[in-house]
């Protein structure tokens, strides 16, 4: 054991910064023993008590520095880092912040958005204090009493902030995601406005695939657009697109009429779709395409915006003989959005599922449907209860997939595979023991640059005998072609 | 009778009393001959009662280089079962008008400082200060310690007690105007012992053995620490017993227990575990060495000072690696529970706004928001001193606990 | 069109999605966050008939 002292001259350095020297050089390789400290009297004796032996005669204002290392290689390092720490006064601070930290960290040239998923109940005071202090927030976190949404998207809409959600999974700000989200190769200026999650992810996924690149997606969340929220937010994220967006498409589930009509007056000339899901109509109003589903949504968009006429959809495969005993579609997903917009191509169909999320009130079923032709969102509240969102842990859908292909009676299995940030690193864990007596159908909605990997889930479920398909639309479709 | 408006009367009137005190230095005497109600057999400590078997091991070992210093035993091992023997009255400092920093030990034969507020005539006492290192008031009892204790009272006392006669000290002015130059006057003391050391100076050096005493003070940093308690006491005690007042009036702990006491319910301890102090350690000692929170000088933080007044001493939060921004948001959250502002502390980065004075314990519970206490770090075995420096905070039971008991007192 | 500002992230919650605000390299903050702490019922009555919160 080595030691080597230091003395400094002429300097005024605070104990207690001296004291974080202190502690910082005691970090470094081979030393044993650090101290920086004014040599008053009780500092010597200080020092000689835990074992240093300073030199004798130091003037009580100087600085000394004391070194104990394991070889004077090292003392000498640690001395040279001493000075330097003193000569530039910099320690780490905490780098740790709160909300309260929020104003000074925020610079006039950035786009802040406080990302929140706590639980629901905390969700208002953060919210507020964000807002307080300039940034728009992302609220992940879902319920949020409707009351306590209406004063917050009220503040946030006098402010000129974007309150997107309760419960909104993805945002896309300026080419980058949060929350669940694709990484998107297409560069672009479409604006997506959406009160569903994994609608704006196929919707965003799909316009990727086909040349159209997105610059902004606003999640408003799914009240956002019904009473008595009555689309402040929507309404904003459409004044803000209108003046950066070369195109806006708008993905929503049973918007309030005149919240509807107020929007698509507001959309007025730029090329636009809205795509309301579940929906049987199709119609042009001013420059805005109406409808259903997100695959015929991007196809007019595209149309629109000269891209071509139509996407690029995906040949059925080859039809198989099926069994005449099997008889039920048993579709269980992950995306809410997904599972409804299957549900009104199966009824178009002639295929009746009931859901648990059902479009139409008739076909509403509980726990107790074994027996029925289904489409089952396993992310509904009822489902989750405490476990992870299956976007996050797939395994419990997955195996009920497994079980279920396991029985003679079911013909059609219809399930959604969802890559990207945020959801898990292997999507189809837990499938392994999949079977394809019954037809097994997938959708994966993602793009090639996603991190799961594409094609090697895609080749998996291939091999396990799933027909797979790009667009969830068409994966319905599908399925429901296989039901007669 | 509305009891909301009662309660605020109370206050207003608890509030002007701490703010307008005065706290002046008159006198330095034996314990035994100026604190009323000391006998022979009374032993103070730090902190709310506690019995000595169950006391800390620094605050043991004090009590018995204590009573080695009275020449009540030869031995630490006797003093020990003479503590234990059931002679000796042990009483919180704070119950007989006084206070004392760490183990807080005060026993008849020790010099204390007498601090008079002279509209209300209340007089508080506090024992001399050490120093740094081996001292007795963290449980060191060698030879050194005794000696020195021995010195202190046959010079130091005895000297300042001369000096302040002939020219009494104001207190209060020596704590505005140190806080305005850096001191926060829990763990920084450096402006204020200067400022005391050259108030007494041209007295204390016409002393046959001024220099000395000078030289001693003059080494000390926290000198001021043994001051300041006493007089922030002084300006406290008039405030207690005001009917319905829900103002904190005494927050001390003693290793084990932090007790707390307000003004509308006089004479009752509300407590709870103390914190071990989390912060930045001297070289050699960490987290794990530190005791529990012990000393009656959380009557800094009581009156403002302290944690509360950090924005105006912004490295001490250096200790928990915080910025000036922590230093302001100490003291802004001490706004959120304080009754007002001092009119004569005032706080220069905050532009010069006075230091939150009067604690509430209505505030503390609907905010849940505690007052953050700077503290010195000690280590948990007696004997070996400060091991470093930090925070910590009073238990939030002891503000539940108050406001309950209050509910019961006057029927709510 | 209008000059695009700076993305900035400050995330409060769970750190479930901050690889993904890493693998995208956007700049951001984690933000320490702690549920308030709960205020007793009997605190709370006493309080409400003391006039506050």
């Amino acid at each position: 054991m080595e030691e080597k002292y230091q003395i400094i001259e002429g300097r005024y350095i605070d104990s207690v910064l001296l004291m974080q020297i202190s502690r910082e050089i005691e970090k470094m390789q081979g030393v044993s023993k650090a101290s920086c400290m004014v040599a008053t009297a009780e500092n010597i004796s200080f020092l000689e008590m835990v074992g240093f032996h300073p030199p004798t005669g130091v003037s009580a204002n100087s600085i000394i520095i004391a070194i104990q290392a394991e070889s004077a290689q090292k003392c000498e390092e640690a001395i040279n880092r001493a000075v330097h720490l003193i000569d530039t006064g910099i320690v780490q601070h905490k780098t740790s912040y709160t909300l309260d930290d929020l104003p000074d960290l925020i610079a006039p040239d950035d786009f802040p958005v406080v990302f929140i998923s706590t639980p629901g109940e905390y969700v208002y005071d953060i919210v507020n204090k964000s807002l307080d202090s300039g940034a728009n927030v992302h609220i992940f976190s879902s319920n949020v009493p409707t009351d306590q949404e209406l004063r917050l998207k009220t503040k946030g809409a006098s402010k000129g902030l974007f309150v997107m959600g309760p419960d909104c999974g993805t945002s896309i700000i300026n080419g980058k995601g949060l929350g669940f989200s694709n990484a998107l190769e297409t560069k672009g200026d479409i604006g997506i406005i959406g009160s569903s999650g994994t609608g704006i992810q196929e919707l965003s996924v799909l316009m990727d695939r086909n040349g159209l690149g997105i610059s902004y997606a606003i999640g408003v969340g799914s009240n956002d657009l019904k009473e008595p929220i009555n689309g402040i937010m929507s309404k904003q994220a459409l004044n803000f697109l209108k003046e950066r967006c070369s195109a806006i498409a708008f993905v929503c589930k049973n918007p309030d009429p005149s919240v509807e009509r107020a929007l698509l007056e507001s959309l007025g000339d730029i090329p636009s779709v809205f795509i309301s899901l579940g929906r049987d109509e199709r119609y042009n109003t001013g420059n805005t395409y109406v409808t259903g589903n997100i695959d015929d949504g991007v196809s007019h968009l595209m149309s629109k915006i000269g891209k071509g006429h139509k996407i690029q959809q995906e040949p059925f495969p080859k039809m198989r003989e099926i069994s005449k005993e099997r008889k039920l579609l048993r579709g269980f997903f992950v995306g809410g959005s997904l599972c409804y917009q299957a549900q009104a191509i199966l009824h178009g169909m002639g295929v009746h599922v009931y859901s648990n999320a059902p479009t139409d009130n008739q076909y509403k079923v509980g726990k107790d449907f074994d027996n029925l032709n289904v489409c089952i969102d396993t992310g509904a509240e009822e489902y989750v209860a405490g476990k992870p969102h299956p976007m996050i842990d797939p395994v419990s859908r997955n195996s009920i997939l497994v079980k279920e292909s396991g029985r003679t009676d079911v013909r059609v299995i219809l399930f959604d595979v969802i890559l990207g940030y945020g959801s898990a690193e292997d999507p189809i864990a837990g499938l392994d023991q999949i079977r394809s007596g019954p037809v097994l159908v997938a959708s994966i909605c993602g793009t090639e640059k996603d991190i799961q990997g594409y094609q090697s889930i895609r080749r998996r479920l291939e091999d396990k005998g799933v027909v797979v398909f790009r667009s969830a639309s068409r994966a319905a479709e599908y399925a429901g072609t296989m039901m007669r | 009778m509305d009891i909301v408006e009662e309660i605020e009367k109370a206050n207003k009137k608890a509030f002007d009393i701490m703010n307008r005190g005065k706290a002046i230095l008159k006198d330095f005497d034996y314990a035994g001959k100026v604190i009323p109600g000391m006998k022979d057999n009374t032993i103070l400590h730090a902190g709310p009662p506690i019995a000595y078997a169950d006391m800390i091991d620094p605050m043991k070992a004090a009590v018995q280089g204590a009573l080695m210093f009275e020449g009540k035993a030869d031995s630490l091992e006797e003093a020990d079962r003479m503590a234990r023997s059931g002679d000796f009255d042990f009483r919180p400092c704070h119950e007989m008008n006084s206070v004392g920093p760490m183990a807080g030990i005060i026993t008849p034969g020790m010099y204390v400082a007498v601090v008079e507020n002279p509209e209300f005539g209340n007089k508080t006492f506090c024992n001399l200060h050490e120093g740094r290192g081996k001292i007795l008031r963290f449980g060191a009892t060698g030879k050194e310690v005794l000696d020195r204790l021995k010195w202190m009272n046959e010079n130091l006392g005895p000297g300042l007690k001369e000096v302040v006669r002939k020219k009494p000290v104001d207190l209060k002015n020596i704590a505005a105007e140190a806080v305005q130059m850096g001191d926060e006057l829990h763990q920084r003391y450096r402006a204020s012992s200067l400022l005391f050391l050259s108030n007494i100076s041209d007295n204390l050096l016409e002393l046959p053995n001024g220099r000395e005493i000078f030289k001693f003070i003059a080494e000390k940093e926290q000198f001021f620490l043994n001051l300041a308690m006493p007089a922030m006491k002084a300006l406290a005690d008039p405030a207690d017993g005001i009917k319905y007042s829900t103002l904190v009036t005494r927050m001390t702990r003693n290793g084990v227990n932090f007790g707390i006491q307000v003004s509308g319910l006089k004479g009752k301890w509300f407590t709870g575990k103390v914190e071990v102090p989390v912060g930045l350690f001297f070289t050699g000692f960490s987290q794990k060495d530190a005791a529990g929170d012990f000393g009656d000088s959380a009557i800094m933080e009581t009156l403002g000072l302290g944690g509360l007044a950090s924005a105006a001493a912004p490295s001490v939060t250096r200790f928990v690696g915080g910025s000036v921004k922590d230093a302001i948001r100490a003291t802004e959250l001490g706004y959120k529970i304080t009754y007002g502002e001092s009119k004569d502390i005032l706080i220069p980065a905050l532009n010069f706004r006075g230091v939150p004075l009067g604690i509430d314990i209505l505030k503390v519970n609907e905010t849940n928001i505690l007052p953050t206490i700077n503290t010195g770090i000690a280590h948990k075995q007696a004997g070996i001193g400060q091991i470093g420096g930090g925070i910590s905070h009073p238990p939030l039971k002891a503000f539940n606990d108050a406001l309950k008991d209050y509910a019961a007192t006057y029927g709510i | 069109m209008k000059e695009e500002k700076k993305l900035k992230v400050f995330n409060v919650g769970t750190g479930w999605f901050v690889k993904a605000l890493e693998d995208q390299g956007i700049e951001y903050y984690n933000l320490d966050w702690s549920p308030p702490a709960k205020i007793d019922k009997d605190i709370s009555s006493i309080l409400k008939k003391l006039g506050r919160k």
